[in-house]
C-alpha cells in the first residue's frame, strides 16, 4: 500500500465553498486552505467528519499564531481512508477572542485548543476542562503573544551591572 | 454488620518518580487500587521553544529543535528541516538524503533500545536497562564520529546535512548492523520469553482502532491496534521511496504488542540501514543554498514518521532569517491526551504499564 497523502480534489473545496458561501478559499504549497468564519466552524466540521466524500476523521494539529490585527487558528485535517488532507483557518480579533470548541467532533482537541487558551488567550467555547495546561496557573499574561517579551530584558541587560547587595544577598562568607 | 464507609483515594503520582518517564505529574484518584479517574498535569518542562524560535535564525532554530525529543534528534531537526525545504524548493542530492535516512534509522534503533530498557525497569525488570545501554554506547559513538557530539548532533541542515561521513563511520555502522539480530535474540529472551513479563503486558489495555483515529494517537500504538500506517511508507520523504521494508502490524491492541511491533521495527531500521550503505551514492552532500536562510514568504506543514509517532513542524515565514511562528506537533502530547479514557478499571499497576508504553518523553510534551 503506498498510496501517498494527496491534496483534496477542487472540487470538493468548491462544494464546501457553495454550502458555506462566506468562506473564502485558499491554498499554500499543497495544502487547500479554507478561511472560515468562527459561526460556520462546527457546521463546516460535522459536514467534513460525517460527509462520505471528505471523512475526515484525523485532526493533527490545531495551533494559534499571532498576526498584530488579528489572531488565528489553523486547523490541519487528514482523512484516513480517502486519503486527502485540508487545512481550516478560523480568525478573530484581539479584543474578541472567542471560538467554537471542536472536541464534541475530535477529542484530540482537547489539549491543543488548552495550549492554544494558554498561550494566546483564545477562548473556546464549549471546551470541557479550559484551564492553563504549560504554564502555571497563575502566570500572568499569555506567553506566546507577540507584544509579551521573550526575557525580561531590563534585568537581563544589567544583568553585568548589578552587585549582589541589589539582590538582598551579603557579600561575606558565611562564618 | 453496617456497611463500610468507602471513598477514592487522590495520589500524586509523579512529577519525580522511578516510573513515570521525566516529569509527568499524574492525579490518579483510586478506589481501593482500582483507578476512578487520571488527571495528568504536564509542563514542568516548558521552555518556551517556539518563542524563542521567533527569535533565532533557522540554523540555530536546529540546533534549539534538537532538545524538544531529546531522546530522537535526528528527527526533530528533519522535522523542522523537511518544511523549510518545501518552502524554498531546495533538492537535496542524493546523497544527503541517504546519509539523513541512515542516521535516522540509527537514531530510532536507539530509541527504541531506550524503550525496550526503560519499559523493563518500569515493570520492575532491572536487568534489561543496562544491556540497552551497552548498544546505546555504539551508536552514540558512530553518532560522535559524524556529528562530533553524541546526544544533540546539529548535524543537519537546510538543503542535505553539515558534511560528509568517514570511512570509519561507515565501517563501524555496517559492522553494527550486522551485529543487530543477533544482540536483539538475546535480550528478546529477557522479556519477551519472559512469564511475568507476559503476564503484565498481555490483554492490558484494550486499545481499539476508533479510539486511535478520533484521539490522535500515532506510532507503534496505532499500528498496535491493527491499522497499517507509518509515514514511511504511505507518505515517503526524504530517501525512504528507494528501500525496501515491513511495517509489522499488531493483532490484540495491547501492550505486548505495541511493544513486540518496537523490537520488530528496530530489525528493519537494520534493514534499511543496510541497504542504504550498499547503495550509498557518491557526490556532495548539501544542496548550494547559505547557510542561514531566508525562505520565501509563506507557510508549510510536513510530517515524518519518528519512533513516538507523527512529528510535525508548522513553520509560517514572514521572509526574513527568522521564522514568525514555528509550532511543533509532538507526538508524545497528542499520545499522552489519550491514556486517560483507557485506564478507568484497571489496576495501579497497569497504568504503568500504559504509560510506558506510549514512552512519553517530556521535553517533547512540553517544548
Amino acid at each position: 500500500m503506498n498510496m501517498a497523502t494527496s491534496e483534496i480534489t477542487l472540487e470538493l473545496v468548491d462544494r464546501l465553498v457553495e454550502k458555506f458561501p462566506e468562506t473564502v478559499k485558499n491554498k499554500y504549497l499543497d495544502w487547500h486552505t479554507l478561511i472560515v468564519r468562527r459561526e460556520d466552524i462546527i457546521e463546516l466540521c460535522e459536514m467534513l467528519k460525517s460527509d462520505g466524500e471528505f471523512e475526515f476523521n484525523f485532526l493533527t494539529d490545531l495551533s494559534g499564531v499571532d498576526y498584530l490585527e488579528y489572531m488565528e487558528v489553523v486547523y490541519h485535517l487528514y482523512s484516513y481512508e480517502l486519503q486527502h488532507k485540508l487545512c481550516l483557518k478560523v480568525r478573530v480579533k484581539p479584543d474578541d477572542l472567542l471560538i467554537p470548541s471542536v472536541t464534541s467532533l475530535w477529542s484530540t482537541a482537547d489539549w491543543h485548543e488548552r495550549e492554544a487558551y494558554d498561550l494566546f488567550g483564545i477562548v473556546f467555547e464549549g471546551h470541557p476542562n479550559l484551564k492553563r495546561i504549560l504554564c502555571a496557573e497563575d502566570f500572568p499574561g499569555h506567553a506566546f503573544r507577540k507584544d509579551f517579551p521573550l526575557e525580561n530584558d531590563e534585568e537581563y541587560l544589567l544583568r553585568d551591572e548589578k552587585t549582589a547587595e541589589d539582590y538582598g544577598i551579603s557579600e561575606d562568607l558565611p562564618s | 454488620m453496617p456497611d463500610l464507609r468507602t471513598e477514592t483515594l487522590r495520589v500524586n503520582f509523579g512529577p519525580q518518580h522511578p516510573s513515570t518517564h521525566g516529569v509527568l505529574y499524574l492525579i490518579v484518584d483510586l478506589d481501593g487500587e482500582i483507578i476512578v479517574n487520571v488527571e495528568p498535569v504536564i509542563g514542568y518542562l516548558h521552555r518556551g521553544m517556539e518563542k524563542i524560535f521567533e527569535f533565532r535564525n533557522y540554523s540555530q532554530c536546529i540546533a534549539i529543535m534538537d532538545r524538544s525529543d531529546y531522546m530522537s534528534a535526528f528527527f526533530n531537526e528533519m522535522a523542522f528541516i523537511y518544511p523549510v525545504e518545501e518552502l524554498m524548493e531546495v533538492d537535496v542530492p542524493k546523497r544527503g538524503e541517504y546519509l539523513r535516512v541512515i542516521m535516522m534509522e540509527l537514531n530510532r534503533i536507539a530509541s527504541h533500545l531506550l524503550f525496550y530498557g526503560a519499559y523493563g525497569m518500569d515493570l520492575g525488570a532491572v536487568t534489561p536497562f543496562l544491556y540497552c545501554w551497552r548498544e546505546r554506547e555504539k551508536v552514540m559513538d558512530l553518532f560522535e564520529i559524524a556529528a562530533g557530539y553524541r546526544l544533540h548532533p546539529n548535524y543537519f541542515r537546510v538543503g542535505g546535512v553539515k558534511e560528509d561521513v568517514t570511512d570509519e563511520f561507515l565501517e563501524g555502522t555496517m559492522q553494527f548492523v550486522k551485529e543487530l539480530p543477533t544482540w536483539l535474540e538475546e535480550y528478546e529472551t529477557l522479556l519477551s520469553y519472559n512469564e511475568i513479563f507476559n503476564l503484565r503486558t498481555r490483554n492490558v489495555g484494550k486499545m481499539t482502532k476508533e479510539w486511535a483515529i478520533n484521539l490522535g494517537v500515532t506510532g507503534p500504538v496505532l499500528r498496535a491496534t491493527g491499522i497499517r500506517w507509518d509515514l514511511r511508507k504511505t507518505d515517503p520523504y526524504s530517501a525512504y521511496d528507494d528501500f525496501d521494508f515491513d511495517i509489522p502490524v499488531g493483532t490484540h491492541g495491547d501492550c505486548f504488542d505495541a511493544y513486540r511491533i518496537r523490537v520488530l521495527e528496530m530489525l528493519q531500521s537494520a534493514r534499511i540501514i543496510e541497504q542504504a550503505l550498499n547503495n550509498l551514492p557518491g557526490g556532495p552532500v548539501r544542496a548550494k543554498t547559505k547557510l542561514n536562510v531566508s525562505p520565501p514568504k509563506g507557510e508549510a506543514y510536513a510530517r515524518i514518521e519518528s519512533p513516538r509517532g507523527e512529528l510535525a513542524c508548522y513553520i509560517v515565514s514572514d521572509g526574513t532569517q527568522k521564522p514568525y511562528r514555528a509550532k511543533v506537533r509532538a507526538p508524545s502530547f497528542v499520545n499522552l491526551m489519550a491514556v486517560p479514557p483507557l485506564l478507568k478499571g484497571h489496576l495501579i499497576a497497569d497504568a504503568i504499564a500504559l504509560f510506558g508504553i506510549f514512552e512519553p518523553v517530556m521535553g517533547e510534551v512540553d517544548r
